[in-house]
């Protein structure tokens, strides 16, 4: 698969299978994404300009879902229906801006310490089990060394 | 998408742990590859709209098909055509090293979807099945932008296994004759 033999013609043939494939997405995948926005995260009519922020503090929560929102350094008025923010929150979302200048938030991840630790926990497992790994293999080295003297 | 330096780093780091020394390179280009060839052109044409929009370039006439542009690489960030593009890329690699230049860019790209896999999605669409689902999947492990938070951390782990590696390095070098450092003066040795 990977040797010299029909080397041009290999590489003729995946870039051309590449090319195809990148080339229909090209010619695709505008119509199909804004049918999709449209279809998935339900964009009211008269909602206009998409928003995605990384992160964002909840200020002040208010009835109905509404919320002050401080985004990039500036305050924002924002409601999401079902959303159980607190004040102080961290959040990042996905959203619309209305011409009204308010954010409806259609989707968001609530970033706390929860989150934060399981990330870690992950980190952890993932170094843990390459420095098991490590010290196992450097243990087969030394004793290999050790029976070959 | 975790960030890049946060997908560059673990690589490294999980390389450097479990290998040592072996095929790095491949493995923490395979780890990066998928998001640098498919959003580098998306950062290139919103640089060039940015420019459009404050008049300082003039795009019109070309307008739509160039900011269409990224959805031509945004497959790149699938599983299938990345696999096509690590083909293609190491039949320019001598044949000797190859196949586990092949491996490890793979298994570099698996680390990477993998880390993306774990981060929650915002994005209804996604290019990890492409061409056979547009869907975005996601295991809802760790928020959209938790990673930035770690990002230092292994930055500043990584710089020390690097750094510690040169020293290493340069104390396991052989000493020439006189007892200098071939390498200091060229391999001659100094006078």
């Amino acid at each position: 698969m990977l040797s010299d033999r029909f080397r041009w013609v290999k590489l003729l043939l995946l870039s051309s299978v590449l090319v195809a494939l990148c080339l229909s997405n090209y010619l695709t995948a505008p119509g199909r994404l804004e049918a999709d926005i449209q279809e998935r995260i339900r964009r009211p009519a008269e909602q206009t300009q998409p928003l995605q922020v990384g992160f964002a503090r909840v200020l002040h929560v208010g009835e109905a879902g509404a919320v002050r929102l401080l985004v990039w350094g500036r305050q924002m008025d924002a409601w999401h229906e079902g959303a159980s923010w607190k004040a102080g929150d961290v959040v990042s979302f996905f959203g619309w801006f209305t011409p009204q200048g308010r954010i409806h938030v259609t989707s968001f991840t609530l970033h706390g310490e929860r989150r934060l630790k399981k990330l870690f926990s992950l980190l952890a497992a993932v170094v843990l089990v390459a420095a098991l790994i490590l010290r196992a293999s450097s243990w087969k080295t030394r004793r290999e060394g050790a029976c070959r003297t | 998408m975790p960030d890049l330096m946060t997908h560059l780093t673990a690589a490294y780091l999980i390389k450097r742990a479990v290998s040592p020394r072996k095929h790095v390179l491949s493995f923490v280009a395979g780890a990066t590859l998928p998001d640098l060839v498919s959003y580098i052109p998306l950062f290139a044409v919103g640089a060039c709209m940015s420019l459009q929009r404050a008049g300082l370039v003039d795009l019109q006439g070309v307008t739509h098909w160039f900011s269409d542009l990224p959805y031509l690489f945004a497959p790149l960030h699938g599983i299938v055509p990345f696999f096509l593009l690590c083909w293609i890329l190491v039949l320019f690699f001598p044949e000797e090293g190859r196949k586990g230049t092949f491996v490890n860019l793979l298994l570099g790209a698996g680390l990477h979807f993998l880390m993306d896999l774990a981060q929650e999605s915002h994005n209804p669409t996604g290019y990890l099945l492409f061409p056979l689902s547009g869907k975005s999947f996601s295991l809802h492990g760790f928020g959209s932008e938790s990673s930035l938070y770690v990002a230092p951390f292994l930055t500043a782990v990584a710089a020390g296994v690097l750094v510690r590696d040169r020293i290493r390095d340069r104390n396991a070098r052989p000493l020439g004759p006189g007892g200098e450092d071939p390498s200091s003066s060229g391999g001659v040795g100094s006078p």
